[in-house]
């Protein structure tokens, strides 16, 4: 497909407008920033190719990113694993991002998709393909977790 | 904006590269779409061992042109998750997932099943600790896999118990098995088997992990094994007897507030089946079944509602205030029926999933189960694949089978639930006298009387962090129930109790 000017502009627009909160959520969700870089540039990449083609680009590309970044995760044979030295940050971001490591993965999605983005239970659950149900419990378990995870950071 | 909310905004700290320039140069990768279940199995068969991109080509390739214009990359298949005695796992929803507690209750001695002192009768098959939990991809039944029965063919399952006696530990201490899935032979017969422990402060609880897998199994079900694995979660729970007395399909999983719920099918001792609305924390305070239903000839249209639930926080619907409390509704339809509406006209329409239940409990009909708002007035309509009402019924009067557990422990259970929604509001049960208690709950009656009394709640012994709530059943028992908040402890008794330390009594009684 040809990518035309419009189309990369407004791709570039939501971009701009989403790229660094998502690209915090990935990195949030993986504790990879190599993931993170790779699944958000690959679903705007599959964007700009699509154009027209997507309704509600802002939500496709939360998902497809989503998406890709959990298949790295499961090709990679591994849950998840933080280096600490190899992306730099805060140190109040990196307690929640140690934090977050200790959640399993799909409440790490839950928590960072609805805590940290905002979307609403639903659009969580259509975002990584499961039920309302299933993302309730994990953000009950999940939060119930991390409040004591940062608790015992605080304490 | 609480403090959960302010901690993750820390991640609005951390430096975001500047992707535009390289996605600007990037050829997109080959779409990835979701495969039919059937073509799963093939595509993870032939796979094995191949890379993300070229199982994202089988892909495209096997599920055929006619979807060439969908989205995209590695989703999921659909999942189920359910939280059974506080222990919570995510499987495909296709997969057969059973509450065992039933079972584990009637192994172990009560009342203090989860000791060191678990007495195991010798001739018990299950050796595998107290089962609580298994899924598995084909119906194996309502048993526990851990009777020495190795999985044959393609079948794969994973079985949770709470892990006691002889295999608790080494002879050194240390654990029996790794955290990880370890090829090994034990309890349940070759297979993996893991350590797992939910902890909260000093206090722990082990339990026992095993994963059997037939010869054939298809990579794709090893995974999901190993994903339903991955996705176990331990809550420290009292193990209290269950409301039921067999194990029962899980047949979906439903968060309500703090508290996690299944909805579980049972063969009915007189024909059809039973569907009971279980808390997947505390599994006797089960507080509506329908019983004996989805029987040939039986209406089209069957359901229940739950008492009151307290949600964590307040839930908004159409129309109404945001309120911060809901009641589950559940329900069997025959096969006449493609979709359910729950109409209230002050809040909405609402269509609730319907789902299967397992062919070997030899019925037709499936269930369907949603959370509604607390409101009275509304519809519950099932329609056919052509959109004509099969059934409908008004959602103030559930179906005649609708069969409450035992009334008195139902009623006090629904009564607290009422105190608690009202502590809720103030941080105080002062105030909670039955003026407002039948405000809350309407359904039952409330006083103020020293003496248990049938068919009416007794509120006694409020405080600030206290309450104490009794009634007699019709047999002439006393029943109380209390709840400190202070401490954070609910306490349940067979007494006609004027302290929250009078309060106790056979709590085997409440199951």
């Amino acid at each position: 497909m040809r990518v035309t000017r419009d189309v990369e502009q407004t791709v570039e627009s939501v971009y701009r407008e989403q790229g660094t909160r998502l690209w915090r959520a990935v990195f949030a969700y993986t504790g990879d920033h190599e993931v993170a870089d790779d699944a958000v540039a690959e679903a705007f990449t599959q964007l700009l190719h699509r154009g027209d083609e997507i309704r509600e680009a802002d939500k496709w590309v939360w998902k497809v990113a989503f998406r890709i970044a959990a298949g790295q995760l499961k090709e990679r044979g591994r849950e998840r694993s933080l280096q600490e030295d190899s992306y730099q940050m805060p140190e109040p971001a990196l307690d929640v991002m140690r934090a977050l490591a200790r959640l399993t993965p799909r409440q790490r999605q839950a928590i960072v998709l609805h805590h940290y983005a905002d979307y609403s239970v639903k659009d969580v659950a259509r975002i990584v393909g499961t039920s309302g149900g299933a993302v309730r419990v994990h953000l009950s378990v999940g939060r119930k977790r991390l409040r004591e995870l940062l608790e015992d950071r605080d304490g | 904006m609480d403090d959960l909310d302010r901690d993750l905004r820390m991640l609005d700290s951390i430096d975001a590269p500047d992707l535009w320039r390289d996605i600007a140069r990037r050829s997109p990768r080959p779409p990835v779409r979701v495969p039919s279940p059937g073509r799963r199995t093939v595509i993870a068969v032939f796979s094995l061992g191949l890379s993300f991109l070229v199982l994202a080509w089988a892909a495209i390739v096997l599920s055929g042109p006619g979807d060439r214009t969908q989205p995209i990359a590695p989703a999921p298949a659909s999942e189920r998750t359910a939280t059974v005695l506080g222990v919570t796992l995510t499987a495909p929803s296709s997969w057969t997932i059973v509450d065992l507690w039933p079972l584990a209750h009637s192994i172990a001695t009560w009342p203090d099943p989860a000791s060191s002192k678990i007495d195991i009768p010798p001739d018990i098959r299950d050796r595998g600790g107290l089962p609580v939990v298994q899924v598995s991809n084909h119906d194996l039944g309502l048993t526990s896999a851990c009777t020495g029965i190795t999985p044959t063919g393609d079948e794969a399952v994973l079985y949770v118990a709470v892990n006691g006696g002889p295999y608790l530990v080494n002879p050194d201490g240390s654990p029996k098995w790794p955290q990880d899935l370890t090829q090994g032979d034990g309890p349940c017969g070759e297979g993996m088997y893991a350590y797992r422990d939910a902890a909260s402060g000093n206090v722990s609880r082990p339990y026992l992990v095993f994963a059997g897998l037939g010869p054939d199994v298809p990579a794709a079900d090893r995974q999901s094994v190993l994903d339903a694995f991955g996705s176990l979660d331990f809550a420290l729970v009292d193990l209290l007897p269950p409301a039921e007395t067999t194990p029962g399909y899980v047949l979906d999983g439903l968060q309500l507030g703090d508290d996690e719920y299944t909805l579980e099918a049972r063969s009915a001792s007189d024909g059809g089946v039973d569907i009971a609305f279980v808390n997947g924390r505390q599994p006797e305070v089960s507080s509506v079944r329908l019983a004996g239903v989805g029987r040939p000839g039986d209406p089209d249209l069957q359901f229940a509602l739950s008492g009151l639930v307290r949600l964590t926080s307040p839930e908004s619907w159409p129309g109404i205030p945001p309120t911060n409390v809901a009641r589950a509704m559940f329900g069997v339809v025959s096969d006449r029926v493609a979709t359910v509406e729950v109409r209230m006209p002050s809040a909405g329409t609402f269509e609730p999933p319907i789902l299967p239940i397992p062919s070997s409990l030899g019925t037709s009909f499936s269930v369907f189960d949603i959370h509604v708002p607390p409101v009275t007035g509304g519809t519950v309509v099932a329609l056919d694949a052509g959109g004509n009402v099969v059934a409908q019924a008004p959602v103030e009067s559930p179906a005649p089978s609708a069969s409450p557990l035992p009334e008195a422990q139902s009623s006090l259970r629904n009564a607290m639930t009422a105190a608690l929604t009202y502590y809720t509001d103030g941080a105080t049960f002062v105030g909670f006298d039955p003026k407002t208690a039948v405000s809350i709950e309407p359904s039952l009656a409330f006083n103020a009387s020293p003496v248990a009394q049938e068919g009416e709640i007794s509120i006694r012994e409020v405080t600030r962090s206290t309450i104490l709530l009794t009634t007699l059943s019709s047999d002439g028992l006393a029943w109380c129930i209390a709840d400190d908040q202070s401490t954070g402890t609910a306490t349940y008794g067979r007494s006609d109790a004027h302290s929250i330390g009078e309060c106790s009594g056979d709590i085997s009684a409440w199951g």
